[in-house]
């Protein structure tokens, strides 16, 4: 069988799923046996250039992490989307924009005023500010234009597979991998992970009655090691969040926060992580729900942690 | 969360009309549809043009 050709590309994201890509470990020896790897920024000098000279469908599977948020990584997400057969979603921000999907609460305008004026230590009297184009002697230099909304990969390009995570663990990666050298693939669309059920199937902790008087933030309290975090009072997306990670991050006392995206079925994670808070809060008089809510500070980025864009309502409205 | 989102607060009303308050439910809803009409349609987008 002739090898599989792979791509992997990084677009709004951090970096961390390539490491959880590397994670893999010796996996990555199976991987190179049966694929080569003809496209990987962070690995190997292969030019944009390089990639376009490639014929339409030649590579056979793009792993694509990030969200789009300017005209770069747009123009590559379809410059992909052209050469391969198969594209991936890898990690929470190609599948819902992720942690810089929830810069949709500003714009273009209010993100780059904060970044080049506003912030303490910025001294920028003469108002300088990134442009596309600029002429020097030399010629024009050009920068990606960036967006005001940040976009998922597949409001982008069609996304055949997903694989969700912050990233992703290396037994989902592994499992979509796996998958693809043995030619294995489940329907197209689907959400490559080990369970389609919430975290909380996964969960060891107890589940008993959800009352709550009192949110808190995970400084604020050290957990019982036994009990619902939820039921502690803190704001766990487990309930809301698909499984497949093994809920790492409630046995090590640390509330979900949503990285695997919805459970299935489910299309807006946050409004469906409100609504579950909302049925716990324990009273029935409307100044003591106001007092208790309160304690929630930044309701989108607990509730739309990764999936603001991807959410409903996408974006903020700026006014 | 909605004044996050941007969502004005006259685009949400919670309130309680009896089965046999007839009259009352119409007024609300009159009422309602008149606040939002005054707002305009709500831009997902947020009004940027790539949304």
């Amino acid at each position: 069988m002739a090898k599989l050709k792979v791509a992997l590309y990084w677009a709004a994201s951090c970096g961390g799923c390539e490491i959880a890509q590397l994670q893999i470990g010796d996996k990555l020896l199976k991987l190179v046996e049966a694929a080569d790897i003809v496209f990987w920024p962070v690995a190997i000098d292969v030019k944009y250039k390089d990639v376009e000279a490639m014929p339409a469908k030649s590579i056979d599977v793009c792993l694509f992490n990030g969200a789009i948020r300017n005209s770069e990584q747009e123009h590559i997400a379809k410059m992909l989307r052209e050469k391969s057969k198969v594209v991936i979603a890898y990690g929470a921000c190609a599948y819902e924009g992720g942690i810089p999907g929830l810069g949709n609460l500003f714009n273009r305008k209010t993100i780059f005023d904060r970044v080049y004026t506003e912030t303490p230590s910025t001294d920028n009297s003469g108002q300088i500010f990134p442009q596309t184009a600029y002429q020097v002697p030399e010629g024009e230099l050009t920068l990606p234009e960036f967006y005001d909304t940040v976009k998922t990969l597949r409001q982008t390009v069609d996304v055949d597979y997903i694989i969700p995570g912050c990233p992703p663990e290396e037994k989902t990666t592994w499992l979509a991998l796996e998958a693809l050298i043995t030619g294995k693939l489940p329907p197209r669309g689907t959400v490559i992970s080990h369970s389609i059920k919430g975290v909380c199937d996964e969960c060891p902790r107890k589940r008993d009655v959800k009352k709550v008087k009192k949110f808190y933030r995970t400084f604020e309290i050290i957990p019982e090691a036994e009990t619902c975090l939820l039921e502690q009072g803190l704001l766990c997306a487990g309930l809301s969040t698909r499984g497949g990670c093994g809920a790492l991050c409630p046995q090590a006392n640390m509330p979900c926060t949503g990285c695997y995206g919805p459970v299935e079925g489910v299309i807006d994670q946050g409004a469906h992580f409100l609504s579950a808070v909302a049925s716990v809060i324990d009273s029935n008089s409307p100044e003591e729900v106001q007092k208790i809510i309160e304690d929630i500070r930044d309701p989108v980025g607990t509730f739309y942690r990764y999936s603001l864009p991807d959410s409903l309502l996408r974006r903020a409205k700026i006014k | 969360m909605l004044a996050q989102f941007g969502i004005e607060d006259e685009r949400v009303r919670l309130d309680w009309v009896s089965a046999s308050e007839g009259d009352h439910f119409a007024q609300v809803v009159s009422e309602m549809t008149e606040q939002v009409r005054k707002l305009g349609p709500f831009s997902r987008n947020g009004g940027g043009k790539d949304g």
